[in-house]
C-alpha cells in the first residue's frame, strides 16, 4: 500500500501520517514514511524528537560516490523507516524541485519500494506544482488521503487537492478518502459529509479534537506508543485498516461556485453526477496492477565533474543532444523552450560548419541535426508542458523514425513535467522510444549528458542476441565536437583495412539505429580515447554486454600506432598482416624523423596542457632528441587520470597552477612553450604554440606538429604585430565602425 | 525517414542577452547554468570583440569559466532547489570590479522559475554602477521580442531624460549585434547621414555606450532600420520620451532606391538636405552598373538568374524587390524567418509582380543560382557546388571573419551585393 497524505497547511497531516505509520508498524507491517515538506518534521514523532538529516541537505553536502541510502533512511519506532526530503529556506529556491530530486536520489540509491508493505508520503499543503504532485504520479501513491476539518477553507483546499488527483489520474483510478480532523470538540460536520457525497469520496475517519494527541506529541511520540489503549489510538488503527482496504474511486471536484453554494447552505444539486455515475454511487473499479517505479537504466555512471563536485561545464541536455543527433534514422525530441534547442543545435552546427569550412568534410548529422523542440511557452511553465510535449512527440512520430530519443531541459525539470507518463508503454513500440536522463543541467554537465545518451539512448538499442562476426570492430568514445574527429577516424579506418578489418559501428558517432542494434556483431571494441568517457563506456559495455576492449586507445605517434595495430592483430590472429603494415609505416616515420632531427635536436620544450595523455607529443620530442624541461597538466573537466610511459624521463606537474607559467619559463628557459591556447602576458623569451585538445592520430600524428615547430623556431621571437597588440592591451578603442 | 529541418532559431533569451551585450560598455551577468553561458559568451565576443586574448587561462576566476564575457552563476541541481543566493551575492561585486558602465542581471529560463529576487541582490550589493534586472526573458518568444523587451525594460529602469537637444541628430533603432555585418551597416548609414549633416546619437543596444544611450532623448528623432527589432522600442520612446520615429514602410535600406528613400525620410524628419547622400548613392550606382554591364554583355546575366532568400521580412522584402526590379533576377524561394511580419502583403505584391507568388514559404533551395541566407542554411545545402552561390546575410555564420567591414545596407551594401552576385554568376 502506498498512500499520500495531502491537506491544507496546519491541518495535521504530519501528525496523521506519523500515527498512521505507527499503527501499521504495530500491526507488523513494514512501513516507510517520507516527509515531503521542507519543514522536515514529518517523522519527528516516529524518531522520538530529533530531526533526521534531510535528503536534499545530504545531497548537497555529500560527494556522489559516497552517498549511501543508509545515511538518509532512518529507523524509527517499531522499525518504521523514516525519510525527510527537506527543502530550501522559505522564500528562496524551489521546494517542488526539491521533492523531485529527493525521490530521484532515493531510487538511484536503491530504495526498493517493493520492500515495504506500506509507504506513506506526507506532502506539503497542496498540489501547487509539479514537484508536489510527485507522489501522485504513476507508480507512487495508490491511495490519497485528504485531511480536512469542518472549516470552509480546509474543505476548499480538499477540493483543490481532489482536482489535482484527477489531473494526475493517467487512466488509473486511485482510492481517495477524506479524514476529518476536527477543530471543534462538538459541532456539525455535515458540511464535510455533503462535500464527500458531492465529490464522491468516502470519509474514512473522523478524528475528534483531543488532548491525547497533544500529550503524545509533547513526548515526541505517536498515540500507538504513548497511549495505545486510548480511543483515539483505536480510531487511527481503524483508519489504517480502512486505508489498507480502500478501493479505487473516481471523485470529481466541484467548481468553486458549486462548492460555495454547497457549503454556504444554498440548495445544491449534484448535477454533475447522474444516477449512473460511478462516483456518485461509489461504484468501484479495480485498481490496475501498479506500474513499474522509476525508469530502468537511469545512469549511475557519473561524469568527472559530478564525481568531484566541481562547477558544471555545460549541461547534460546539450551533451545528450549532441550525441543522440549523431544517430541516423532517429529523432531527438527536446522538451524545453526554444533557447535550449537553439544552443544545442548551434554547438553541433558550429563544429559542423568549421569542419566543412576548414577541412571540406561534410557532416550531415552536425549540419542538420534531426532535433525537434517542444517550444515550451510561458503558459507551459505555469500550467505544465505536457501538451507541448505530446505535440512534439506527434511531430517526431510523423517523421517515421526507427527510434526517438526523449531529452528534457532545466525548465521542464524544474516544473516537474513527467514525460514518461506520455510515452507508449512497453518495449515493443514502433519506433523504439528511449528516454535519456538530462533535465538540462539538473542531472549534470555536458559530459554527463554524453554518458547518459550513450548508455540510455544508444545503449538502449543494442540487441544482446546478435552474434559476433570475425572481420569487424567497433569504435567507441570518439569526440563529436572535435574538429579532427573525422580525419582521425579515416586514418584509423585506413590502418584497420591493412589488417583486413572493417568498422561495424561507431559508438556513438555517424551511426545508424540498425548499426547500434547490431553493435555486438563486432567482437572487439576500440576506444578512441581512454579518458573518463572512454573508461565509463568501457565499463558499461563490458559490464552490460561482456564486450572486449583493446587496452590502447587511438594511437598518435609511431610507437602507439605499432602497439595498437599489434594488439588488434593479435586478437584477430593476423600477425603477418601487421608485420607488413609496420614495415610500411616505420620507413615513412624514420625518414621524417631524420629530416627533422637536425633542426630540433637539443631544443628545450615546455608543455602546459589540459590533455592527460601527452605521450604522442613526448614521443615526437624524444625521437627528435629534444629536451622536455617540464610538463604541466591542468585540471580538466573531461579527464582526471594522467598517464605516461615516460615517467623516468621528465618532470611532470599534475594539477599545475597556470599562474606559475611565467616564473617557470624564466627559470627553465624553454625554446618552445606549448599550450592548448596561445597565452598572453608571458615572457617574450620563448616561442609559443598550441597543440590540439584531441591529437591527430596515426604514426605521423606528432610529426605534423614537429614540422611546424621547425618553422616556428626560425621565425622572430616577437612578431611585429605584437607591438600593436600592446596598444590594444592598453585599452585603445577597437575600431568598431559605429556611430561614435 | 523523412528529413527534418532542425535549424532551431534563437529565442527571446538570446535576444535579451544580445541587446544588453550590445551596449558597448555593459555586461550581462547570467543567473543560470554554464550551458546557457558558453554559447552566448562565445557569440557576443565574436560579434562585438572586447578582449585581445582567447586564452581560457586568462579568465580562470569564478563565474567566467575561461571566457571573457557573460559571467554566470553556474546553477546546478542544488541551486534549483535552494536558490542561488550565495553565488548572486558574490558575483555582483566581482563583475562590477571589471569597470563596466552597466550590469544587466539576466535570469536563464530555468532560473526564472525558481524566483530568486534579483533586485534584492542588486540593492544589497550597493554597487556604484547601475544594474538592470531581467527576471524573465520569456520562453520560446522570438529573438526580436526578447531583444526589444530587454531594451524597453532597461530604458524603463534607467529612465533616460533629455538634457540638451542636439539638432540634426538621430538615433538608430532596430539593429542588433546578432546580425551579420551589423558594424558595417551602421558605419554605412552613419556615413550617408553625415554627408547630409545628420549625426547619429545612439545606436540603441548595438555598439553604443551606456552614456550614449542615456543621452538618446537629446536626439531629434529615432530612425528605424529593422522594424522587427525596433518597432516596439520606437513606440515606447515616442510615448515616454516624446521622441518621434521615422519608420520606413518597405523594410530596411537595401538597394539603391530603398536607401535613397530612407535617407530622404531621415532628412525630412530633421530638416536636412538629402542631396549629398543622393549624389553618393548615384556614384555608387555608376560603379555598380559598370560591373553589371560587363557581366550582362558576356552572359546576359544577372537577368533571369534565380535566387532564394531566407531572412526576416525587413531584409527579404527590399532585397527581393531590388534583385527582381533592379537586376532582373527571378525569385525561386522566399523563406521568411518572421512569418508573422506585417510586411507580408508587400512581399506578396512583389512576388505577384514577378509572377512568383508560389516562391513564398519555399524552404528547399536546391538548384537555385544565388542563395542569400544564414550560414546554417547555406551549409545544409547538400550540393557542394551550391556553396559557391551562397551569400551569408544572417547568423549563424559559416565562420568567415570580416576584418574589413562589409555591409548589406546603404549604397555600399548595394555594391557589396553586386560584387557577390557578379563573382558568383560570371562563370555560370
Amino acid at each position: 500500500m502506498r498512500v499520500a497524505v495531502y491537506g491544507k497547511g496546519g491541518i495535521g497531516k504530519s501528525t496523521l501520517s506519523a500515527n498512521l505509520a505507527a499503527a501499521l508498524a504495530q500491526d507488523n507491517k513494514r512501513v516507510l514514511q517520507i516527509g515531503c515538506d521542507p519543514k522536515q518534521d514529518s517523522t519527528r514523532l516516529l524518531l522520538g524528537g530529533p530531526h533526521p538529516r534531510p535528503v536534499l541537505e545530504y545531497l548537497r553536502e555529500t560527494r556522489r560516490e559516497e552517498q549511501q541510502l543508509g545515511d538518509i533512511l532512518h529507523l524509527g519506532w517499531k522499525g518504521v523507516h523514516c525519510v525527510e526530503a527537506g527543502g530550501p529556506e522559505p522564500g528562496v529556491g524551489c521546494a517542488g524541485r526539491g521533492i523531485l530530486s529527493a525521490f530521484a536520489i532515493l531510487e538511484n540509491l536503491g530504495c526498493a519500494w517493493s520492500d515495504y508493505d506500506a509507504i506513506i508520503y506526507d506532502v506539503l499543503g497542496d498540489v501547487v506544482c509539479g514537484g508536489f504532485s510527485v507522489p501522485l504520479r504513476k507508480g507512487y501513491a495508490q491511495t490519497v488521503l485528504v485531511a480536512t476539518s469542518e472549516e470552509f477553507m480546509s474543505i476548499y483546499a480538499a477540493n483543490n487537492i481532489i482536482r489535482g488527483v484527477c489531473n494526475m489520474e493517467q487512466g488509473e483510478p486511485r482510492a481517495v478518502g477524506l479524514v476529518v480532523n476536527r477543530r471543534e470538540r462538538e459541532g456539525d460536520i455535515e458540511d464535510v459529509r455533503r462535500f464527500a457525497e458531492a465529490v464522491g469520496a468516502p470519509i474514512l475517519a473522523v478524528i475528534p479534537r483531543s488532548r491525547a494527541f497533544h500529550g503524545a506529541e509533547s513526548q515526541a511520540q505517536t498515540l500507538a506508543e504513548a497511549c495505545p489503549q486510548s480511543p483515539e489510538a483505536e480510531i487511527i488503527r481503524n483508519l489504517a485498516k480502512a486505508v489498507f482496504q480502500a478501493e479505487p474511486c473516481q471523485p470529481r471536484p466541484l467548481e468553486d461556485s458549486a462548492l460555495e453554494e454547497l457549503l454556504l447552505g444554498r440548495n445544491f444539486k449534484p448535477a454533475a453526477f447522474s444516477k449512473m455515475d460511478k462516483a456518485s454511487q461509489n461504484l468501484l473499479t479495480p485498481l490496475a496492477q501498479a506500474s513499474l517505479q522509476g525508469r530502468p537504466g537511469v545512469s549511475r555512471f557519473l561524469s568527472k565533474s559530478l564525481l568531484a563536485r566541481e562547477p558544471l561545464h555545460g549541461c547534460a541536455f546539450t551533451g545528450a543532444v549532441n550525441t543522440l543527433t549523431q544517430i541516423r534514422n532517429a529523432v531527438t525530441l527536446a522538451h524545453g523552450p526554444k533557447s535550449c534547442g537553439h544552443i544545442a543545435a548551434s554547438t553541433m552546427l558550429s563544429s559542423g560548419m568549421a569542419s566543412l569550412r576548414s577541412r571540406g568534410v561534410r557532416l550531415p548529422e552536425q549540419l542538420n541535426p534531426v532535433l525537434i523542440g517542444t517550444e515550451m511557452s510561458d503558459d507551459a511553465m505555469i500550467h505544465g508542458g505536457m501538451d507541448a510535449f505530446r505535440a512534439g512527440l506527434d511531430k517526431a512520430l510523423a517523421l517515421q523514425p526507427e527510434a526517438i530519443f526523449v531529452t528534457t531541459t532545466c525548465p521542464a525539470g524544474v516544473i516537474g513535467d513527467d514525460v514518461d507518463q506520455a510515452l507508449p508503454v512497453g518495449n515493443a513500440s514502433k519506433p523504439q522510444i528511449l528516454r535519456v536522463t538530462t533535465d538540462g543541467d539538473i542531472e549534470g554537465d555536458y559530459l554527463q549528458g554524453v554518458i547518459n545518451a550513450c548508455l540510455e539512448g544508444a545503449g538502449g538499442l543494442i540487441d544482446p542476441s546478435i552474434q559476433p562476426d570475425d572481420n569487424c570492430v567497433n569504435i567507441v568514445a570518439e569526440k563529436n565536437i572535435a574538429l579532427n574527429a573525422e580525419s582521425n577516424f579515416r586514418e584509423m579506418e585506413r590502418l584497420l583495412s591493412m589488417l583486413g578489418l572493417r568498422v561495424n559501428c561507431r559508438f556513438v558517432r555517424q551511426c545508424s539505429v540498425q548499426q547500434l542494434r547490431e553493435l555486438l556483431r563486432a567482437p572487439l571494441q576500440l576506444p578512441a580515447y581512454l579518458d573518463h568517457l572512454g573508461r565509463v563506456l568501457q565499463d558499461f559495455l563490458t559490464g552490460q554486454f561482456g564486450c572486449t576492449f583493446t587496452q590502447n586507445p587511438f594511437p598518435s605517434g609511431f610507437h602507439e600506432t605499432e602497439r595498437w595495430l599489434r594488439e588488434i592483430a593479435d586478437f584477430f590472429g593476423r600477425g603477418s598482416l601487421a608485420d607488413q603494415a609496420f614495415d610500411a609505416l616505420r620507413g615513412e616515420y624514420l625518414q621524417a624523423i631524420d629530416d627533422l632531427r637536425p633542426h630540433l635536436a637539443g631544443k628545450r620544450l615546455m608543455l602546459v596542457t589540459y590533455i592527460h595523455d601527452v605521450d604522442w607529443i613526448l614521443e615526437t620530442a624524444f625521437d627528435l632528441d629534444m629536451e622536455v624541461v617540464k610538463v604541466g597538466i591542468l585540471n580538466y573537466t573531461q579527464d582526471n587520470r594522467y598517464r605516461t610511459r615516460y615517467k623516468d624521463r621528465l618532470t611532470v606537474d599534475v594539477g599545475y597552477d597556470p599562474q606559475r607559467r611565467g616564473e617557470d619559463i624564466m627559470e627553465l628557459k624553454p625554446d618552445l612553450f606549448l599550450g592548448n591556447y596561445q597565452p598572453s602576458g608571458l615572457p617574450e623569451t620563448t616561442h609559443y604554440d598550441t597543440v590540439p585538445l584531441c591529437p591527430n592520430t596515426g604514426h605521423l600524428g606528432g610529426l605534423a606538429l614537429a614540422q611546424r615547430w621547425r618553422r616556428l623556431l626560425n621565425a622572430p621571437l616577437q612578431e611585429g604585430w605584437r607591438k600593436d597588440e600592446a596598444r590594444l592591451m592598453k585599452g585603445e578603442e577597437l575600431n568598431w565602425g559605429g556611430a561614435s | 525517414m523523412k528529413n527534418a529541418n532542425a535549424c532551431l532559431p534563437p529565442d527571446s533569451l538570446t535576444g535579451a542577452i544580445m541587446a544588453m551585450e550590445g551596449i558597448r560598455d555593459a555586461a550581462v551577468l547570467l543567473n543560470g547554468p554554464t550551458g546557457c553561458k558558453f554559447y552566448h559568451g562565445a557569440v557576443v565576443e565574436g560579434q562585438l570583440p572586447r578582449e585581445s586574448s582567447f586564452d581560457p587561462l586568462q579568465f580562470l576566476e569564478e563565474f567566467y569559466f575561461g571566457q571573457p564575457r557573460v559571467p554566470a552563476t553556474y546553477l546546478d541541481g542544488d541551486d534549483y532547489v535552494f536558490g542561488a543566493s550565495a553565488k548572486l551575492e558574490r558575483i555582483l561585486p566581482t563583475v562590477a570590479a571589471k569597470g563596466h558602465a552597466l550590469i544587466a542581471v539576466v535570469n536563464s529560463p530555468g532560473a526564472a522559475l525558481i524566483g530568486d529576487d534579483l533586485n534584492r541582490f542588486i540593492q544589497a550589493a550597493n554597487l556604484d554602477i547601475p544594474c538592470v534586472a531581467l527576471e524573465s526573458t520569456g520562453y520560446s518568444g522570438t529573438m526580436e521580442e526578447g531583444f526589444q523587451e530587454a531594451v524597453i525594460q532597461t530604458l524603463r529602469t534607467l529612465k533616460p531624460q533629455p538634457t540638451a537637444e542636439k539638432p540634426c541628430t538621430v538615433n538608430l533603432l532596430g539593429i542588433s549585434i546578432f546580425q551579420k555585418h551589423w558594424e558595417g551597416n551602421i558605419a554605412e548609414l552613419t556615413r550617408l547621414l553625415a554627408l547630409c549633416g545628420v549625426n547619429v546619437g545612439a545606436v540603441v543596444c548595438a555598439g553604443s555606450s551606456f552614456e550614449e544611450i542615456m543621452e538618446m532623448g537629446n536626439s531629434q528623432c529615432n530612425v528605424m532600420v529593422h522594424e522587427e527589432l525596433g518597432g516596439r522600442i520606437a513606440e515606447w520612446c515616442e510615448s515616454r520620451l516624446g521622441l518621434p520615429a521615422m519608420r520606413p514602410v518597405n523594410g530596411a535600406p537595401i538597394g539603391f532606391d530603398q536607401t535613397e528613400e530612407w535617407v530622404r525620410g531621415v532628412c525630412r524628419a530633421v530638416g536636412a538636405s538629402p542631396r549629398p547622400a543622393v549624389e553618393a548613392i548615384d556614384q555608387a550606382r555608376v560603379r555598380g552598373v559598370t560591373y553589371i554591364q560587363r557581366l550582362n554583355s558576356l552572359t546576359g546575366l544577372p537577368k533571369g538568374a534565380t535566387f532564394a532568400v531566407r531572412a526576416p521580412a525587413s531584409i527579404a522584402l527590399p532585397l527581393t524587390q531590388w534583385l527582381h526590379d533592379y537586376l532582373g533576377m527571378a525569385p525561386a524561394a522566399v523563406d521568411l524567418t518572421d512569418a508573422d511580419s506585417l510586411l507580408i502583403p508587400e512581399m506578396k505584391e512583389i512576388l505577384t509582380r514577378a509572377n512568383a507568388l508560389d516562391a513564398l514559404g519555399v524552404t528547399d533551395f536546391s538548384g537555385v543560382d544565388m542563395i542569400f541566407a544564414d550560414g546554417a542554411a547555406l551549409a545544409q545545402i547538400s550540393n557542394p557546388d551550391g556553396m559557391m552561390t551562397g551569400v551569408e546575410i544572417a547568423l549563424p555564420t559559416m565562420g568567415y571573419i570580416d576584418v574589413v567591414h562589409k555591409c548589406l545596407l546603404g549604397a555600399q551594401g548595394s555594391l557589396h551585393l553586386i560584387e557577390w552576385i557578379v563573382n558568383a554568376l560570371r562563370d555560370c
